[in-house]
């Protein structure tokens, strides 16, 4: 092994499985797949990494970068395990955070409660301050009030203080004098300022997402100084990039600061990657389909990139129903990229209901026990179980013979549960199933689609997770959806992803402007400051403001509405140029333009992406070669495919088998981390790269 | 049990194509919505109807609307027989033509395939203005129809694709806000056209003849689920009456009575008793009434089903004309939403009887709701929504929250900050009450107070209210929440106003309104002392109050419960 070869680490926890792959400058590949350690993530991490160096025979100093992506900080929000944190707001408003939106995500439930606040009421202060809506600083604050209240916080074992102050967005100073003084008396604490993380109307938003900040932050801190520690330990003195909802990496000392940023980044990561075979493979719409065991993610790639929203919810409870229904989980305002997700995976549940119907999911029968299959004491027939019964998964091993099946109680208590209730056969119900799963699938897939006015057919699918190439070509069928992409590796794809994403910044800067054409300079003047800002930024992490790219976004709307439209702006737009963008998206989204209408641009929005450096610039598509020179050969099994094709005999192949040339179906094709179905009706061909290309015949 | 013709995936697929298109068709509503009721108030619904008007399925927003969309599709129906296009958009609002009061207005959009008449998508929104004595058209104290405003029976708005320009200028001429009013429409009909196209795609995929006997299974799996439920609930008869405070006219309380019969798997619902149709603008039509018990029974039977006309075939309401529950021309309604909330009210207190585990005590009583309207130097007239929302009661095993939306209307606070940013208003307090929730072992949600400063010269404000001189009840020795109240200027002479107002108010005058407290659930004294304890360290109860009503001995000096007080106290409350 040369030691000269750099290479870069992508790591991404998840609950659980930890991810790790390894690439070198030579597009080697090294792939590992270990049990999370949920008491403490880094175990897994470290034990996961020195052996992944030790099969490679690669130095710890050859490692040049290690790319993160956790469920650490989203699951101390959901276990409770964040600071001890106080709030200070503006008097008169200390319940906001209680109070929420009051819109609740069911409807005819007389015992709703909603989730305690991340800050309970006597840990929430008012201080005498007020800013007026339009930025008039009408009460400032005085500073023995703050003292006082912050002596309280701390004789109340608080350790990390949110502020949020009404109206403070047409105005900080009020927010940032409260921040400075408590900084520089208290420098033990952790500070988080509203106008510092989202400087952007609406308190309860804003509130909600400061306080989970301070809630993370002091848990984000230990979390990244003890994974560089160790890591430093082992001789892994590279710099550790860590994935942000929005698709970018940051730098972990920043995501150690903003950790909201930094939340729900192992979903990203796939589309993080999806999105660089969006650019790669030049084909501009996608749509990712990630199915794992208790939930399936979906998120749409347009133009090469994907597409975000303003703010999602953390901790609420994973259901059926749409993302309609807000208000069971702690909101964050934060541009992430649009990730829907439904409560249907391979451990989904199929219950049967009083009404004579059956459904799958949401509740899943988790790592522990598992499908009935696993053999691990599962007792519940669930959507894995019925891909055994329908021959798509191997009835005898999975995980590469690491996990033995067991095919005889799947099959009797399926039949007990499910088939003889319904009075229909074994395979009739276990397609049943995995169609079900597939309609529930859909309403995710839907959700970023067709909800937006995107018609879903006109996407080519990505399918990975480790469930998704099994059910793509089906509920790509339920969708009018004719060709999919199964990437390499696809189970480990997340963990691929986070070496694909570019370091990103973001900055976002409030305005009410709805005049004329005159202003376009004074848009400029914005944009210029906010690319200043974020070029600052990208300097103190040490990068060479050279290799930063900049992109402008306007956040739009007409007079009067709530919702803005996103719409990327070249420089020096006119104003009246930018009606004409934001029309012409409110029109492709909604159906409609309103000629005589007014529009507003509520906030500019500056991205600064740092060029592939040097490092990076390993083609990732290239990998796939150095995992799939095996050949491998599998006995036959029969596979049922619904009452049209019925029970049929299909070859088991594996990726090697698969030509440049398209080769019909029915095939399944099995890997180490998952299964490819490719039904009678569909046909199989794979890239120069290793991916696999999988048409539906017309 | 299940139509053994059908297949029960295909079931399944349809169910859930059906719930994804009424989301598309709420979401599109809320996001192009130009008025605080659609784009932050979710004050709107969406429905997909069959060609008689049976709801097939409904977005998850607003259960008021829910028994009020047949009637709306059937009076449209009968009015244009023969004469229904494709490209159609019939819009009404008349409360006596198939409408509920004026601000809703209806859209029945027609969805045709292959020439043929499948059904209808349909949107509701409560508009911001439809004219009438009062900005935002929600006077109380208007006494007949006429004064609330723009009667729409069903008329076509769009013809064949065609607007008619004639009917739009007949509407923006009539309503204070133009604008809004005509960019609602738009959303309402874009949603529609959403819901079309969904629609075509279901048909496409399974043709109108099997769909149609998919939608039928899913009305009668929806009645399974329900009939069941019912079917274990003791037979007999459950009656209750609960009371509105006053019509803002004079300041009569006004009976609702509601009779429940269970009967097998059926119940009747009859309002018989209930108050004589009232001067003020608080009365129902007899849909708005059914679909209060609609709601109130789904409650106690707590089952997730499809949402639609299905669920409530085992339902039969009676109310007699020319009553409150059944109103008769020309009797006002524009705030009849407050009677709805109690019609709500009565009949979950008489299932408490049948099904007390199931209910909960009283909420708050419904939304505290106002419009300020503002004179602006055009002459026009800027109009805004503001409310006062979502204090739930206790249950047996759970208190009542404040901040949680009522079962019967799943709508949204306004943002203090966006309505600082669009009207001259300043918000100056936005909380809880401490002490205001009904007292019980669980304790009923706490009232919330909002204060308004006025920074315009003048402005325009009707206030609608209640639950004063009759709290929301509790259940099982669980205390009544405290009433709600408005004040002028609470910091100065401090005027306690009535319920229900209709008022000018000029610079620096500051309103204020708390809304009512949620009921309690069993006896105060016998609430856990760790709970007492923990609402008075979260300033929800007053030591005093700790003390008085649930005879819990807080020592203020060491934050700790005096064990031996309180002791005495609750061995002998007396």
């Amino acid at each position: 092994m040369s030691a000269e070869v750099n290479y870069r680490i992508g790591v991404d926890v998840g609950g659980t499985f930890t991810d790790i792959v390894l690439v070198g400058e030579d597009s080697k590949l090294f792939v590992k797949k270990l049990s999370s350690t949920p008491d403490r993530y880094d175990d897994a991490i470290i034990d996961g990494i020195s052996s992944i160096l030790n099969e490679a025979g690669v130095l710890a100093v050859q490692v040049k970068e290690v790319c993160h992506s956790t469920t650490a900080a989203t699951n101390a929000v959901l276990e409770r395990k964040g600071a001890r944190v106080g709030l200070i707001t503006t008097s008169g408003f200390r319940d906001v955070l209680e109070l929420r939106r009051l819109r609740v995500p069911t409807l005819y439930d007389l015992f709703y409660t909603p989730p305690e606040p991340l800050v309970p009421r006597y840990l929430r202060f008012e201080i005498e301050e007020r800013v007026s809506a339009q930025g008039k600083i009408l009460k400032s604050v005085d500073l023995q009030e703050v003292l006082g209240i912050v002596n309280d916080l701390v004789n109340e074992g608080v350790d990390s203080v949110a502020i949020c102050l009404i109206n403070s967005f047409t105005n900080p100073e009020n927010e940032q004098v409260i921040g400075k003084f408590i900084t520089e008396r208290f420098p033990k604490l952790f500070v988080t300022i509203s106008t510092d993380v989202i400087p952007a109307i609406r308190e309860f938003e804003r509130t909600s997402t400061t306080v989970a900040n301070a809630y993370l932050m002091p848990f984000m801190n230990r979390y990244i100084n003890s994974l560089r520690e160790r890591l430093s330990g082992m001789g892994i003195k590279a710099p550790i990039s860590v994935m942000q909802s929005s698709g970018g990496m940051i730098t972990s000392q920043m995501a150690a600061v903003k950790p909201i940023f930094a939340l729900e980044s192992g979903p990203v990561a796939g589309v993080a990657g999806a999105t660089y075979l969006s650019r790669k493979m030049d084909i501009p719409d996608l749509l990712t389909f990630d199915m794992g065991g208790t939930t399936t993610k979906a998120a749409v790639i347009e133009n090469g990139n994907p597409y975000k929203s303003g703010e999602y919810e953390i901790g609420a409870p994973i259901s059926r129903s749409s993302r309609l229904v807000k208000g069971g989980g702690y909101l964050l305002m934060v541009r992430a990229v649009d990730v829907a997700e439904v409560g249907a995976g391979g451990g989904s549940v199929v219950s049967l209901d009083k009404g004579g119907s059956f459904q799958v999911g949401p509740r899943s029968s988790g790592a522990v026990p598992g499908p009935i299959c696993y053999d691990r004491g599962g007792k519940e027939p669930t959507t894995s179980d019925a891909n055994i019964l329908l021959g798509y998964l191997n009835p005898e091993f999975l995980l590469g013979g690491a996990l033995k099946v067991n095919l005889e109680d799947t099959r009797r208590i399926f039949e007990a549960k499910v088939s003889n209730p319904l009075k229909l056969g074994l395979h009739e119900t276990a397609f049943g199933v995995h169609q079900v799963a597939n309609a529930s699938m859909a309403r995710a897939m839907r959700s970023v689609t067709t909800e937006r006015g995107r018609d879903v057919r006109s996407f080519t699918m990505v399918a990975f997770g480790g469930s998704g190439p099994c059910h793509a070509a089906s509920l790509a069928a339920l969708l009018g959806i004719r060709k999919i992409i199964i990437p390499a590796s696809p189970g480990l794809f997340s963990s691929l992803g986070l070496l694909a994403a570019d370091q990103e910044h973001e900055f976002v800067r409030s305005l009410m402007m709805n005049r004329g054409i005159a202003h376009v300079e004074e848009l400029e003047d914005q944009f210029m400051l906010l690319e200043q800002e974020s070029l600052r930024t990208f300097q103190v992490e040490g990068y060479e403001a050279s290799n930063i790219n900049f992109t402008r976004h306007a956040d739009v709307h007409y007079i009067g509405q709530i919702h803005e439209l996103t719409i990327p702006i070249p420089d020096l737009t006119p104003f009246n140029e930018i009606k004409e963008l934001f029309e012409k998206e409110h029109e492709r989204t909604y159906g409609y333009r309103s000629i005589n209408e007014q529009i507003e641009v509520v906030n500019i929005r500056v991205t600064g992406r740092q060029i592939i450096p040097k490092v990076r610039q390993t083609d990732l598509t290239t990998i796939g070669s150095s995992l799939y020179n095996y050949v491998g050969k599998k006995p036959d099994r029969k596979a049922y495919f619904g009452q049209g094709w019925g029970l049929i005999e299909v070859p088991v192949i594996s990726r090697y088998d698969v030509d440049l040339k398209y080769r019909a179906g029915p095939a399944i094709i099995e890997e180490y981390d998952t299964t490819i179905v490719i039904p009678p009706d569909w046909s199989v061909r794979r890239d120069s790269d290793w991916n696999l290309i999988l048409g539906l015949e017309s | 049990m299940f139509d053994k013709t059908l297949d029960t995936v295909t079931f399944e697929v349809i169910r859930n194509a059906l719930q994804s298109i009424t989301d598309e068709m709420m979401l599109t509503i809320q996001r192009t919505g130009r008025s605080p009721t659609t784009t932050q108030a979710f004050d709107f619904s969406a429905a997909l109807c069959d060609n008689d008007g049976d709801v097939l399925d409904q977005g998850l927003a607003i259960p008021i609307h829910m028994g009020g969309i047949p009637d709306a599709v059937r009076a449209c129906i009968d009015k244009f027989k023969g004469r229904i296009y494709s490209g159609d958009a019939i819009i009404v609002n008349d409360p006596y033509s198939g409408g509920l009061h004026l601000p809703d207005i209806f859209c029945v959009y027609p969805i045709f395939h292959s020439g043929k008449l499948f059904g209808f998508s349909v949107t509701v929104v409560h508009h911001m203005d439809v004219g009438g004595r009062a900005p935002g058209s929600m006077a109380h104290d208007s006494t007949e129809i006429y004064q609330e405003g723009l009667r729409i029976p069903p008329t076509k708005l769009v013809e064949r694709g065609v607007i008619s320009e004639a009917i739009t200028d007949l509407i923006e001429l009539n309503v204070r806000t133009p604008e809004v009013v005509r960019a609602d429409l738009s959303g309402q009909i874009s949603a529609c056209q959403m819901g079309e196209r969904g629609v075509l795609d279901l048909i496409n995929r399974y043709g109108m003849d099997e769909l149609k006997e998919y939608l039928r299974e899913l009305m009668n799996y929806s009645d399974r689920i329900t009939r069941q439920a019912i079917s274990v609930w003791p037979d007999g008869l459950y009656e209750f009456t609960d009371y509105l405070d006053d019509d803002g006219i004079d300041d009569q309380p006004i009976p609702i009575r509601a009779a429940v019969r269970v009967k097998g798997d059926s119940v009747l619902v009859d309002f018989s008793g209930s108050a004589s149709q009232t001067q003020g603008a608080l009365n129902c039509v007899l849909s708005q009434s059914k679909a209060m018990a609609y709601a109130a029974i789904r409650c106690a039977i707590g089952e997730d089903m499809p949402n639609n006309s299905g669920c409530f075939r085992a339902v039969e309401v009676t109310a007699p004309e020319g009553t409150i529950t059944n109103m008769r021309h020309p009797a006002s309604c524009a705030a009849r939403g407050v009677t709805s909330f109690r019609i709500l009210d009565a009949v979950l207190g008489a299932l408490a009887q049948v099904v007390p585990d199931k209910v909960a005590a009283a909420p708050e009583g419904g939304t505290s709701t106002g419009r300020f309207g503002f004179p602006k130097p055009d002459g026009k007239i800027l109009v805004y929504y503001d409310n006062v929302f979502g204090t739930r009661g206790a249950w047996n095993g759970g208190d009542g929250r404040g901040g949680v939306a009522s079962v019967a209307a799943n709508v949204s606070n306004v943002s203090v900050e966006i309505l600082e940013s669009q009207i001259p208003i300043r918000i100056r307090r936005y909380g809880l009450v401490s002490d205001s929730g009904g007292p019980g072992r669980y304790r009923g949600g706490l009232a919330q107070e909002r204060e308004w400063e006025i920074l315009a010269d003048e402005a325009t404000v009707t206030w609608r209210s209640d639950r004063r001189k009759y709290p929301p009840y509790g259940l099982a020795d669980g205390h009544p929440g405290r009433g709600s109240r408005s004040v002028l200027n609470p910091d100065k002479q401090a005027e306690l106003l009535p319920t229900k107002i209709n008022t000018k108010l000029r610079k620096g005058d500051i309103f204020l309104h708390q809304n009512a407290g949620g009921g309690g659930y069993g006896s105060p004294m016998d609430r856990e002392q760790e709970r007492v304890w923990w609402d008075w360290r979260n300033g929800k109860v007053t030591t005093r109050h700790a003390k008085e009503v649930y005879g819990v001995v807080i020592d203020e000096q060491t934050g700790q419960i005096n064990e031996i007080e309180t002791d005495k106290l609750r061995s002998n409350p007396n």
